[in-house]
């Protein structure tokens, strides 16, 4: 069976092919555009989504070697997302669907993040616990099996990547520099300085940045030389911290349950100090860790056709009076 | 204009609830301050005030968020745009209303886009300790009621908030 996904839930307008669960095409174009003042240039929205994805749709045909007559469904992000982002999606998927008179699929984007890591390891089975980390969110959830899920933990302010993105623009790295901050805080001391640790010592499976976030800005304040004189030692102890503060809730909820496995996916998911340090949490415990390749870490449309493939065989599919939802929660979430 | 010490972040919170009672449907507010200074939890207490219980958190990556609350809320950001443009595109109008609140993170950005300004709210980090913040409340845009802004700042008064 062949599936088209297309994802334009927020910056990035992607379109992929897959045919039994194999990647067949990936296309991912990113609406953030680097200047000459090494800032950045958002040309954001529906706008953007809308010029760049016929030709990306195109590509991903070309690229995938089959023909759109090929094409058994087409699988689009419904939400969570911006509504007029989403809708651009929408209205292509329905409108191919229609000309070729075969099923839409309504995919939940975050679904297509839980899942991301089977492309590495096409024998991961629920039930299993996913640690979903990006620019936007940030969240635990209980995978019990395909379709049924439960949120236990989630960011209370920032998600994880805001985080590394903002702290980066404290440090003069310019936006979006959260990725450039594993990089320079090779060479730091992670004795430097002690950031807090979110939600250290509680209880449950809740996260927290804003007050990370807030001790860096504060330090900065203070010691603004360190942003030139300790800037590897700075990132190296904010890194630190922050990764902790998204190991200790994970642990927690990994000595509580008999999980398969730990997954990590969303941008977050490609700092390779946070994949170390959860691989040996995971290890102690006894449990595998799995996190996907780096082009299904951050957004793309490879993780939404295989959630509407999943879907379709399991008889489900959506129909043309199907739109976006801006809070579209998780499908057959467990209370 | 009031201009308010807050101690930290929980008083920061209750703040935002005591001036969730000055919001009306068709109400924007703009909230200006650095990185850390406070916008997010601000809001985090006008919508627990008005009935939100689910988990409010920065919409700086999402840019939009809603809250089924009475009234509804939307709660923007604008940290990561650097042009009005850019949430032109977005859709700003969609999110200016007669029925629900405007809250608006980094508001600079687009203060001359929106009609509906009712206050602009200033987060500065205190001079010494590590969770004080200057906050300092206008009451902006053309309205009728001069009273609203005294009852604001009797409110914050009985909340024993420190009046600067």
């Amino acid at each position: 069976m062949i599936v088209l996904g297309i994802e334009t839930s927020c910056d990035e307008t992607a379109a992929a092919i897959i045919q039994d669960g194999e990647i067949l095409s990936s296309v991912v174009s990113t609406h953030w555009l680097h200047n000459s003042y090494g800032g950045v240039v958002p040309e954001l929205a529906s706008r953007a989504h809308l010029v760049l994805l016929p030709p990306i749709l195109d590509q991903a045909i070309d690229e995938s070697g089959i023909s759109l007559e090929a094409i058994d469904a087409v699988a689009v992000t419904r939400g969570p997302g911006l509504i007029g982002a989403l809708l651009v999606g929408i209205a292509a998927a329905k409108a191919i669907a229609f000309a070729r008179n075969i099923p839409v699929i309504g995919v939940n984007h975050l679904e297509g993040h839980l899942w991301s890591a089977v492309f590495e390891s096409s024998d991961l089975k629920p039930p299993f616990l996913a640690l979903l980390v990006s620019g936007g969110h940030t969240m635990l959830v209980d995978v019990e099996e395909f379709g049924k899920y439960r949120i236990i933990g989630q960011t209370r302010d920032d998600a994880a990547g805001e985080a590394f993105d903002k702290v980066a623009v404290l440090c003069g790295l310019g936006y979006p520099g959260g990725a450039q901050i594993e990089k320079r805080a090779r060479t730091g001391d992670s004795a430097y300085y002690e950031f807090p640790i979110g939600m250290h010592g509680q209880r449950g499976y809740d996260f927290s940045f804003s007050g990370l976030k807030t001790a860096v800005a504060t330090f900065l304040r203070k010691n603004p030389e360190a942003k030139h004189d300790h800037l590897a030692d700075l990132l190296c102890c904010f890194q630190e911290a922050a990764v902790a503060s998204l190991i200790e809730p994970t642990c927690r909820a990994l000595r509580q349950s008999n999980y398969q496995a730990l997954v990590i996916s969303g941008g977050v998911a490609a700092n390779l100090r946070l994949r170390q340090r959860l691989g040996e949490e995971a290890e102690r415990v006894g449990v595998r860790f799995l996190y996907p390749g780096l082009q299904l870490c951050t957004d793309n449309a490879i993780m939404i056709a295989w959630v509407g493939w999943k879907r379709l065989l399991k008889g489900q599919k959506d129909g043309l009076e199907m739109s976006g939802e801006a809070n579209f929660p998780l499908p057959g979430i467990l209370k | 204009m009031i201009r308010i010490l807050s101690k930290g972040p929980e008083q920061t919170a209750q703040i935002g609830a005591t001036t969730a009672a000055f919001l009306r449907g068709g109400c924007a507010v703009a909230l200006i301050g650095e990185l850390g200074a406070g916008k997010t939890v601000f809001v985090q207490g006008i919508a627990s005030q008005l009935g939100y219980t689910g988990t409010v958190t920065s919409p700086t990556f999402t840019l939009v968020h809603q809250y089924d609350t009475n009234p509804v809320i939307f709660h923007l950001d604008c940290f990561r745009l650097r042009s009005p443009r850019d949430f032109a595109s977005v859709g700003i109008e969609e999110y200016q209303r007669p029925d629900s609140v405007l809250i608006v993170e980094w508001a600079d950005l687009i203060a001359d886009y929106v009609d509906q300004w009712c206050w602009r709210v200033q987060f500065e980090y205190g001079a010494d300790a590590l969770g004080d913040r200057v906050i300092r409340i206008d009451r902006i845009g053309q309205h009728d009621n001069p009273t609203v802004e005294r009852n604001l700042l009797e409110a914050l008064k009985s909340l024993g908030v420190q009046i600067l």
